[in-house]
């Protein structure tokens, strides 16, 4: 498969470092050429450098032939109008958009945007690490 | 510039503006000053202490880019809403928003990248506007061989009022409108002529120096300033 990372943070490089590893051909977008250091080592990732939110830099980055698209941005908006972008307007087969904010679920619903938000998977797991540490404790609530 | 009729005090609307920069701050102080209502949405404290000053009845420390701060601003009772943030997606999805969850009618939002227009226009995000393409278009008209300039888009620039000036070396110069055969989808409104108004017939010679008034479909000007300018233009 032929994906495209837009956004080079942290969660940005790693996923392009699993998807090269796993064998997909990979190209990473972001503004800042410092972010690129991350995949510095990965010479098979292309890197295109320019904002997301600018189908010229899309077009370059290759929104018309690529199957998936993935929108890792720092900023939510960001995401949000990268995904619809490249739904609408270069028909990207598989589209996800990350969002930090967990209000903005309903928001997602109504546009139709596949994404994920790792601050509520961190909070369930906090939640879950939590509860199986209380284990018996935990079926007395209220109890200390 | 297209004549405006001033809004009386039954046609007065409530408007929201998201984005208290220096757009935003203007565009408020202006239509508060045309008798409208208005509330401005701005999520930055910082700006939003400056903003108090002078605004701070109506000011709204939220994100307007988010349903709840939109509902903070009282959007579901809103006619206009328009996102004038410095950030294209930020106005993007405010827009979309202010549709979408609170059916507000009209929508307009600021764009820096005149190509984001045609994505306001997929997903019906209302109104894109785009200072960039305005001064584009200003010097654009410098240098066009064609003297034709919009004078007044409707219905969200579908169709649009047209101002053309007839130079030398127009080819229809001479012809009644008879002859023209103007394309379907535009009609030739009015003619001034030597600080007179001609409303053209069949019969109507278009002369040099003629400014020529038309409407047209958006997608038959092209077709119109051909017949007017001729195809090298």
């Amino acid at each position: 498969m032929f994906i495209i990372v837009v956004g080079c943070g942290r969660l940005g490089s790693s996923l392009a470092r699993s998807l090269s590893g796993a064998g997909h051909r990979v190209t990473v977008v972001d503004w800042n050429p410092q972010r690129f250091e991350r995949i510095a080592d990965l010479p098979e990732v292309a890197q295109i450098l320019g904002t997301g939110i600018d189908v010229d830099v899309m077009r370059q980055a290759g929104a018309e032939e690529c199957d998936a698209l993935v929108a890792v941005t720092d900023h939510d908006n960001s995401n949000i109008m990268i995904a619809q972008t490249a739904e609408q307007i270069f028909k990207v087969r598989h589209v996800v958009a990350r969002v930090n904010d967990p209000r903005t679920g309903p928001l997602l619903e109504r546009f139709g945007i596949r994404a994920v938000c790792p601050t509520q998977l961190a909070a369930d797991a906090l939640f879950e690490t939590l509860q199986s540490g209380w284990g018996e404790e935990a079926s007395r609530p209220g109890q200390r | 510039m297209p004549v405006r009729l001033r809004a009386t005090g039954a046609s007065n609307m409530y408007v929201i503006v998201v984005g208290g920069g220096k757009v935003g701050y203007y565009l408020t102080k202006t239509l508060l000053a045309e008798g409208h209502e208005v509330a401005i949405v701005e999520r930055d404290e910082k700006v939003c202490r400056k903003l108090e000053l002078d605004l701070g009845e109506i000011l709204v420390h939220a994100d307007g880019s988010t349903p709840a701060g939109l509902e903070l601003a009282g959007a579901a009772r809103a006619q206009v809403l328009t996102a004038v943030t410095g950030q294209d997606e930020t106005n993007l999805v405010t827009c979309q928003v202010a549709r979408t969850f609170f059916n507000v009618q009209r929508t307009i939002g600021r764009i820096n990248n005149p190509k984001n227009e045609a994505l306001f226009r997929v997903l019906d995000a209302g109104t894109a506007v785009s200072s960039t393409q305005i001064i584009t278009d200003l010097i654009q008209r410098e240098v066009d061989t064609r003297h034709i300039q919009k004078l007044l888009p409707m219905a969200t620039g579908k169709v649009n009022l047209f101002e053309l000036d007839m130079i030398g070396s127009s080819p229809v110069l001479g012809k009644t409108v008879a002859d023209l055969s103007m394309p379907p989808g535009t009609l030739l409104v009015a003619v001034m002529r030597a600080g007179g108004v001609i409303v053209p017939d069949g019969r109507t010679q278009i002369l040099k120096g003629d400014r020529v008034i038309a409407v047209a479909q958006s997608d038959r000007e092209e077709e119109l300033a051909r017949l007017l300018f001729g195809a090298e233009a």
